[in-house]
């Protein structure tokens, strides 16, 4: 019988394990988002693909390290046709935001109605060519994969913060964020940006959809819930920023598992939806953002 | 035999879409309130209707409770959430839904959690007078709509889409309006799912989709924002366009998907190519 | 000697650490054109915006016919019998004249035609609002403004961003206005037209009141020169 803390250590534990998912999903969309300034809830399902694409690929029983490497580049693929056969056709257009909003909505619904045409409704798994070791630290028990989702995801995430801070492409990206008519001026060119931040978004997701095939299994719709709870972390730790994405999301894996504590596990969804309620509604700026000046 | 049977549950289908299609044009086309989470107050409408009849009380409380219900949880979401803008404010929202969802699958003591409700009772066992019922009521409401946009108050909320301080600066209450407009939304999809719940006679959390939100929303924009023909002719189109993929001889597991792939793409087009709508005259802010 | 309609009192408003506002204090006289001028950035729309109702002072009142105003809803500062346009024109674009009109006061259309022709708007009153030229769409707002019933008309630049014909029939719309005895605070740059019209003209810079009076007190006023050509 575990204590109490040990209880909560492995709660906590679970926590970063979730939290570590949804900040790749979170930092994805807040990409997308912060520089191309709208919300690709599609993301998800881009995710999703990700991970029926590595599905199909380690079916054909091509080494593990190949697979991965081609899932990402489907990936990609994936992210830049949708950017330049919907986004870019809307935004030449001069769609509103809702409008790309209701876009994003609508390639929601058509991914995931083409996963179940192409690859059926039915859970799949993807079978590990390695095993999965449990090991105890202390009360915590934790799996060899979860071990590798949490370092994969730090890893990327600095290599994200590295990319925005310190290269040419990333203070492009950022430029273009702050302020996309100054950063015209100096020779951005946002569609290129745009690309590369979808680029980037992509990456991230076929890398989460490939950890999360292997940690738990694959349904058509699982993008979906991972959208929300992604978008919930960024909006709790602020949209404004995709360091406090990064933050809120993981803020968000603890809580909604410590959150279990108290409450039966089938709440858990129920614990992102009423953050992301409460936080629109009262506190839309995230822990971390400022409050927009009011026109 | 079966393909009248089938016509007709097309077409009392047909009626429920119209009624959902023409209550969001009031709070999205007309008021410019992007609610994502419509389709929450069908669902509650469905559920209030179904749990007052299954537990003793006549149809017409069912029909009644669900219309009253569904209304004033569509005033009380307005309350907080009225001030938000435009992509915001279809988040929440939608976020809305997605709490309906879970507390439905969740309180299991009155909902029964994903067991739903079988057993509703109908009005009666005869389809085709059901469709005539549906038929009334979505016409009904149809009028109600197009009477209310040609009124004082219709105007207003047109108005309040238009440029909200503006109205402000001539007087007007816009948030009392904004609450009234999403109430009456709220209203009149609760009657529509109150008519599901007893032509389907089980509901389940499943109920509170969000694929069937886009679903009317699709609708709604297909025809044209602010258009009440355009509602009619967009829950006809949508509808009607992927039904018939059943008879072309795709495997019955395959026309699920490809209906949802068929009118995720006629959202799409339009939204590139037509974003106004077959009808419409407003675009989205 | 005319009563004071409207009177702000010290009125403060800051954003983010930087004054919009400072202790801004004058008074309109019923029955007078009272026109603020002041640089760009001297806080004129925010003094408006504050006395409508848009913004909640920080620190200040405004009372309007005695009455304090301070903190009401735009809405209800309407209804107090405030009426006002803003820097762009605001109409209700995917509405008919008619319509725009009718949100201001219900009327027949022989009075919605009167209105319109009274401010030389050059379309009908089926025409809709974002189809017309912002000209004509300046002149719809304005007759939505005097459509509506009040007793102080409150106007931010009504002659910017409009072709010469149009700013013309703005300036013998007003000059009418004046004639009728109405009471009108405008925000304007044309000094030529400030001054020929103007009963009373404030000058705001930095936030704060710097000088008042008649037109010629004030085109003597060095300082007011300083506060546009800069120290």
């Amino acid at each position: 019988m575990p204590s109490m803390s040990g209880l909560a250590a492995q709660l906590i534990a679970n926590g970063i394990i979730a939290g570590a998912i949804y900040a790749l999903v979170a930092a994805g969309f807040s990409l997308i988002y912060n520089v191309a300034k709208f919300v690709h809830f599609a993301h998800g399902s881009v995710l999703a693909l990700g991970a029926y694409f590595m599905f199909t690929f380690t079916s054909t029983k091509m080494p593990f390290i190949p697979a991965i490497i081609l899932t990402i580049g489907a990936t990609c693929i994936a992210g830049e046709v949708i950017n330049r056969l919907v986004y870019r056709q809307l935004r030449e257009r001069k769609a509103s935001n809702a409008v790309l909003l209701i876009a994003s909505l609508a390639l929601m619904i058509f991914i995931n109605a083409l996963i179940i045409a192409v690859w059926g409704a039915d859970i799949k798994t993807i079978v590990m060519p390695y095993e999965n070791p449990v090991f105890e630290l202390g009360d915590v028990l934790i799996t060899g994969v979860q071990i590798d989702i949490i370092i994969t995801a730090v890893v990327l995430l600095l290599v994200l913060w590295w990319l925005m801070k310190k290269t040419r492409i990333g203070k492009g990206m950022r430029a273009l964020a702050d302020n996309k008519d100054v950063a015209q001026t100096v020779g951005i060119n946002p569609e290129k940006m745009y690309s590369i931040a979808f680029l980037i978004g992509s990456v991230l997701a076929a890398v989460a959809g490939i950890l999360i095939g292997i940690e738990q299994n694959l349904h058509p719709v699982m993008g979906v819930s991972l959208m929300i709870k992604g978008f919930t972390g960024a909006v709790i730790g602020s949209l404004m920023s995709v360091p406090g994405a990064v933050l809120g999301a993981f803020l968000l894996g603890i809580v909604e598992n410590v959150g279990i504590w108290w409450l039966p596990s089938g709440y858990k969804d129920a614990i992102a939806f009423a953050l992301l309620f409460a936080f629109l509604l009262f506190r839309p700026q995230g822990l971390l953002g400022k409050k927009m000046r009011e026109a | 035999m079966a393909f009248e049977n089938y016509l007709i549950h097309l077409g009392i289908l047909l009626c429920i879409y119209v009624m959902l299609t023409i209550s969001l044009n009031l709070s999205v086309g007309f008021t410019g309130l992007l609610n994502l989470g419509h389709i929450a107050f069908f669902g509650i409408g469905a559920y209030a209707s179904a749990l007052l009849v299954l537990h003793g009380y006549p149809l017409w409380i069912g029909i009644l409770g669900a219309a009253l219900i569904a209304g004033l949880v569509g005033a009380l979401l307005a309350v907080p959430t009225s001030r938000l803008k435009g992509d915001y404010l279809a988040l929440a929202t939608l976020g809305f839904l997605f709490i309906m969802g879970t507390i439905a699958r969740n309180w299991t003591g009155l909902t029964r959690g994903p067991l739903g409700l079988p057993g509703i009772p109908r009005y009666t066992a005869e389809n085709q007078t059901l469709l005539i019922i549906a038929a009334v009521t979505a016409l009904a409401m149809t009028g109600i709509i197009w009477i209310i946009t040609r009124t004082r108050f219709g105007k207003t909320l047109q108005a309040v889409r238009d440029d909200e301080l503006a109205t402000q600066m001539l007087g007007k209450n816009t948030f009392a309006h904004k609450i009234a407009s999403m109430g009456l939304s709220a209203l009149l999809a609760g009657i529509a799912g109150s008519f599901f719940a007893h032509y389907i006679s089980f509901i389940d959390p499943s109920i509170f989709s969000s694929g069937d939100t886009i679903l009317v929303f699709s609708m709604l924009i297909v025809g044209g924002l602010a258009s009440v023909p355009g509602s009619l002719l967009g829950a006809t189109i949508i509808l009607l366009i992927p039904e018939p993929l059943r008879f072309i001889g795709f495997p019955s597991a395959l026309v699920g998907p490809m209906r949802e792939m068929l009118f995720a793409l006629i959202l799409l087009l339009i939204l590139i190519y037509r974003p106004k709508g077959i009808f419409g005259k407003v675009d989205f802010q | 000697m005319n009563n004071m309609l409207l009177r702000v009192y010290n009125l403060d408003k800051h954003f983010g650490g930087v004054y919009a506002v400072h202790n801004c204090t004058f008074g309109v006289r019923e029955g007078t054109i009272t026109s603020i001028i002041g640089p760009n950035g001297a806080g004129k729309t925010t003094a408006f915006n504050l006395i409508t109702g848009i913004l909640k002072p920080d620190k200040g009142t405004v009372w309007f016919k005695k009455k304090n105003i301070t903190g009401l809803r735009p809405y209800e500062v309407a209804r107090t019998g405030i009426s006002r346009t803003f820097q762009l024109a605001k109409v209700f674009k995917y509405m008919s004249a008619r319509d725009n009109l009718l949100i201001a006061r219900q009327a027949s259309d022989k009075e919605l035609q009167k209105a319109l022709d009274q401010v030389n708007y050059a379309r009908e009153l089926d025409t809709i609002a974002g189809e017309l030229s912002y000209g004509n769409q300046r002149l719809l707002e304005i007759a939505r403004a005097l459509l509506l019933p009040h007793e102080l008309l409150m106007l931010d630049e009504p002659t910017a961003g409009v072709n010469p014909k149009v700013r013309q029939e703005l300036k013998s719309i007003l000059k009418n206005l004046k004639k009728q005895g109405k009471t009108i605070v405008l925000i304007e740059h044309d000094m030529d037209f400030v001054m020929s019209i103007s009963d009373e003209v404030i000058v705001l810079n930095e936030g704060t009141v710097l000088t008042s009076g008649t037109p010629a007190q004030v085109r003597k006023n060095k300082r007011v020169l300083e506060a546009y050509l800069g120290k």
